[in-house]
């Protein structure tokens, strides 16, 4: 029993020395500065942080009449309530295309479709800001052909909220296709043709066989898009600043405008805390819905 | 008579089948093939304009460059520490990866194989933090590094991004699965602890390994905000820091006066290394990025 016992915590003692590095470098980068912040969110502070001066919950409540603060909370929204669904049609149905093809061709469409993530954010803005000027750009080359006006993609505030939204597409679907691609390539044959044998056509099979069985494929693609739309800033921050009129802004560009350019570090902590819990309320609320459906 | 009908009615599916069989994948083919152009479009045009001269750029508009020109790229290299941002983003982007799978592994290792007590509260923990976004933890760590001074160094490059619950959580997920008879020989051996982490399960987990390698090494090597506000001097500033610089649109902070012709060969040049890697090793990272999804 003793002997039991002594080999436990022995065991025990070298299991905390293995977590002990990640332990530390979680304490001091993750939760040390996230309740830094929620402390900072109380306080009316800029960099210099022996001038701050307490507000309480009084910078919660500001926030409720700060309109460029609300503009970026609908506009976070709209931007997952937009994004989101579309790429996961889009991916979907360029995923049950590209299912038909040959494996090489298959692998080649599916690197395609990933370079833009690959690229990243940045560097993808920038090819689209070229696309989308007003005046050389090929996007309104295109639509002269059409007889269209020159559209002022990024700089007119009725456009801006969706060329930002465009740019977001590109590139987040490519996970989500080779997600689904593994998904499809993993329903079992018989249910392919037991399904054939009932006599189900195309659209019934993509519908009633295909959708269902990738069903928890596509919770996760849900879950992981969400939470990466919520935070986008890299393309606000790119192609519009915001702008124009805070058309484009979204809460994560809006903490980075707070707290760096105005420097209103204990307001741009308090949005932080708002998204933060948003992105908590939305996930378990997915996770919910998850462990319901499976 | 039933049967018949039966017999008729899988007569009637076979040749309907056999028709969109026939009829469908042109459909396919050229909705796919038409999707995928749109898709890399966009670098093939920011390739063909870097080559393009600036005069030609912003008066026609053609697919093809009429006149080459490498002037762009003699731009960038000369006006912009560009090999210096390259250097930084490797030495940022490989140090993290490493001192992170270290630091996952043996965290993930433990959590999945040993008792202790708060194992479930670490996991609990780790869980939840996949839920906080950096953008809270960032004006935090900008503060300290500015009272400590960091900025403008690989400290703070590097330090702030060595946290990072997902390794830990893929790993964990790994060695749940992993054999236990291999752990068990390597005892009766009499390897240590560690030493049967270090020499059996670790070089074991190859596969995990280079799945989480190539989703870190990307994410860091992509990341733009905290290198972009630890960076005041161009030559701490990592690869996509620097060629947001030339962002032909110029906002106010940045006071750019390049043409879109040198802003093209700078995303150019920033975009090879990542597509280079990415090419080579895209069976990994495919690999990874189902592992991700479909277990994780």
């Amino acid at each position: 029993m003793k002997k039991r016992l002594n080999r436990i915590s022995r065991g025990s003692l070298s299991a905390y020395v293995y977590i002990a590095p990640g332990y530390f470098a979680f304490l001091a980068l993750i939760l040390g500065p996230l309740a830094y912040s929620v402390y900072l969110s109380f306080f009316n502070a800029s960099f210099n942080l022996e001038a701050r001066t307490f507000l309480g919950l009084g910078q919660y409540l500001g926030l409720a009449d700060d309109l460029v603060f609300l503009k970026a909370l609908m506009n976070t929204f709209k931007y997952v309530l937009i994004v989101v669904p579309s790429a996961i049609v889009l991916s979907l149905a360029i995923a049950l295309i590209i299912e038909k093809f040959g494996p090489r061709l298959q692998g080649l469409f599916r690197g395609a479709f990933y370079l833009p993530t690959v690229a990243g954010g940045v560097i993808l803005s920038i090819v689209w800001i070229w696309i989308f000027n007003p005046t050389y750009g090929l996007f309104n080359y295109f639509l002269g052909w059409f007889g269209i006006q020159p559209v002022l993609w990024l700089a007119d505030s009725s456009t801006s909220f969706m060329s930002v939204c465009v740019v977001m597409l590109t590139y987040t679907i490519g996970q989500p296709i080779i997600l689904f691609l593994a998904g499809l390539a993993g329903i079992p044959q018989d249910i392919l043709d037991a399904a054939t044998v009932d006599g189900v056509n195309g659209w019934q099979r993509i519908f009633l066989i295909k959708v269902p069985c990738i069903r928890p494929v596509m919770l996760f693609v849900l879950a992981t898009l969400t939470i990466q739309i919520f935070q986008s800033w890299e393309t606000v921050f790119m192609l519009t600043q915001g702008g124009p009129n805070n058309s484009s802004t979204s809460l994560v560009f809006l903490i980075y405008q707070t707290a760096f350019i105005s420097a209103k570090v204990g307001k741009a902590a308090a949005i932080g805390v708002i998204l933060t819990v948003i992105i908590m309320i939305v996930t378990l609320l997915q996770i919910r819905m998850w462990k319901e459906k499976i | 008579m039933r049967t018949t009908e039966v017999a008729k009615e899988t007569m009637r599916n076979r040749q309907l089948r056999g028709k969109k069989k026939a009829a469908i994948p042109v459909v396919l083919w050229i909705l796919g093939l038409v999707a995928g152009i749109l898709w890399i479009f966009p670098f093939y045009w920011m390739l063909a304009t870097s080559l393009k001269p600036e005069s030609s750029i912003l008066t026609s508009v053609s697919l093809v460059p009429e006149v080459f020109t490498f002037e762009h790229y003699v731009t960038v290299f000369t006006k912009a520490p560009l090999l210096r941002w390259i250097a930084n983003s490797v030495i940022v982007a490989v140090t993290v990866t490493v001192a992170r799978l270290g630091v996952s592994s043996l965290a993930g290792y433990a959590i999945a194989r040993m008792k202790f007590v708060g194992r479930d509260l670490v996991f609990l923990l780790l869980l939840g933090s996949m839920m906080i976004p950096d953008e809270i933890t960032v004006v935090p760590l900008f503060i300290w590094v500015l009272k400590l001074k960091l900025a403008d160094s690989y400290w703070a490059l590097i330090v702030p991004q060595l946290a990072g619950a997902f390794s830990v959580l893929f790993y964990r997920q790994y060695f749940l699965t992993f054999p236990r008879d291999l752990e068990d020989a390597a005892a009766m051996d009499g390897c240590s602890s560690f030493q049967t982490f270090r020499h059996v399960v670790f070089p074991l987990a190859k596969s995990a390994t280079t799945a989480c390698t190539i989703i870190v090494f990307s994410f860091v090597w992509n990341d733009y905000l905290w290198p972009m506000l630890v960076s005041f001097k161009e030559e701490w500033m990592t690869l996509p820091v620097g060629a947001a610089i030339f962002n032909p649109v110029g906002f106010q902070q940045t006071g750019n006066k390049f043409g879109y012709g040198t802003a093209m060969a700078v995303i150019v040049v920033a975009a090879l290394p990542t597509l280079a890697f990415f090419l080579g090793l895209q069976r990994y990272f495919i690999q990874g990025i189902t592992r991700e999804g479909l277990k994780g």
